[in-house]
């Protein structure tokens, strides 16, 4: 049927295409796996007007975009390499190794380091969510509840609702408590000299409560009383250039600060390191 | 041993800066912070504001009394009245950690006011008055 290069006979092209068309695709692609063969090993190359009658064969009947006509050499280059890897063996490939600029080896080192001081500190790691981000890490001190799961009786799910509503929104406030701690009860106040926010949070054995008095005329900001322990001098943490008085009441510490109109407070059973973070988490650290 | 100080804020607001002073030694486990203050509100009215805030959930805490004082000479005060908060139900809050409250007379035009608040909290394990609390004198206007 088929001459030395492929062609069919003279006079045989209509059976040859009745032949291509009676056939399955796969039989069309064997067929032509045997020409490719011949070709190799006879060193003649197969007409590519055949070869092309076959991918069009194979086309018509099974449509595929890995099947495609060639319509020059490389085309057909490719696929007859995609059709018979094995005739192809892959070079090897060389791993590619991924090394670390030094710089980010120092950092590395540095980090270590840091984790081991401060785990050999007993510092206390379940107070912290690490986290990494641009480049650095982060250690973020888990906060205890500071929300309501749903609104109090005066609409009010955080103090900084209460502020709003006391004319005080633009006052920033604590955003961290101790973790054990959950918000149990906000509360506004109404006199003629100044409305107040309060905020209750309490554990199993302790509170703290946060408040927050917002006065109508600076010149109405009063003559407070505060409850101290006798031998302790007040002390005075400053942080964003602001004074926070602290002071002891038997077993609570309390905070005091002014803020434009407002006169804030902070007392509860907490630590001077956790009333000193909560302090710190009004001003973003 | 107990020991309170009061802080001058308003003295402190004018300096620029937080400071405190020591006036009667104590502390409490009943009350934080607490404030009162006087302000004038035209047509001869004064209006007295007052703050407790308690170191926990108090079931009563409000102001026990306010007494009234007018200036008769320099830094020379006499009573002119004093209010209960047995007579004043709006004194007092129950089951809270912090009250609010004010109470507001009649005053003559030219004088100096000023109030002290003696505030009153109660729990399961008692109850306690604190020491007075002294405002800012005001002139009535």
């Amino acid at each position: 049927m088929f001459q030395q290069d492929g062609r069919p006979k003279t006079g045989a092209d209509a059976k040859f295409k009745e032949h291509l068309h009676q056939k399955s695709a796969q039989e069309l692609r064997a067929e032509l796996d045997m020409i490719f063969e011949e070709e190799a090993r006879t060193g003649v190359n197969a007409d590519p007007a055949l070869v092309a009658e076959y991918f069009t064969a194979i086309e018509t009947i099974e449509p595929d975009d890995n099947v495609q006509i060639p319509g020059d050499f490389e085309t057909s280059w490719a696929i007859f390499q995609k059709n018979h890897p094995e005739l192809f063996p892959k070079k090897e490939t060389k791993t590619r190794k991924r090394t670390l600029q030094p710089f980010r080896l120092v950092e590395a080192a540095v980090l270590v380091g840091v984790l081991l001081v401060f785990s050999a500190s007993a510092f206390r790691w379940p107070d912290y969510l690490v986290r990494w981000g641009q480049g650095k890490l982060h250690l973020i001190p888990t906060s205890g509840v500071m929300e309501l799961a749903e609104p109090n009786e005066e609409g009010f799910t955080s103090m900084e609702d209460a502020l709003a509503a006391i004319g005080a929104d633009d006052l920033s406030i604590p955003t961290w408590i101790p973790e054990e701690l959950e918000i149990q009860t906000i509360s506004v106040q109404v006199t003629p000299a100044f409305s107040q926010a309060v905020a209750l949070y309490t554990a199993e054995d302790s509170n703290v409560v946060l408040r927050i008095s917002h006065y109508h005329d600076e010149g109405d900001m009063p003559d407070a009383s505060f409850e101290m322990n006798e031998g302790e001098d007040p002390s005075v943490y400053i942080k964003n250039e602001v004074e926070h008085i602290l002071i002891h009441n038997f077993e609570q510490l309390q905070a005091i600060w002014i803020s434009g109109n407002d006169y804030c407070s902070i007392s509860g059973n907490i630590s001077t390191k956790e009333m000193k973070r909560m302090i710190d988490s009004i001003y973003g650290g | 041993m107990k020991k309170m100080i009061s802080a001058f804020l308003a003295v402190v607001m004018l300096c620029g800066s937080l400071t405190c002073s020591a006036v009667e030694p104590r502390a409490s486990r009943y009350f934080s912070i607490l404030t009162a203050v006087i302000t004038p509100q035209g047509g001869n009215k004064m209006a007295v504001s007052y703050s407790v805030t308690a170191t926990g959930s108090m079931t009563k805490l409000g102001a026990y009394s306010i007494r009234l004082e007018e200036e008769v000479g320099n830094d020379n005060w006499i009573t002119s009245t004093t209010v209960y908060g047995s007579k004043n139900p709006s004194f007092y809050a129950y089951d809270t950690v912090s009250h609010a409250g004010s109470y507001t007379f009649t005053g003559i035009p030219g004088v100096k006011y000023r109030a002290v608040l003696v505030a009153y909290a109660s729990n399961s394990s008692g109850s306690e008055y604190s020491n007075e609390i002294v405002s800012s004198g005001k002139v009535c206007r």
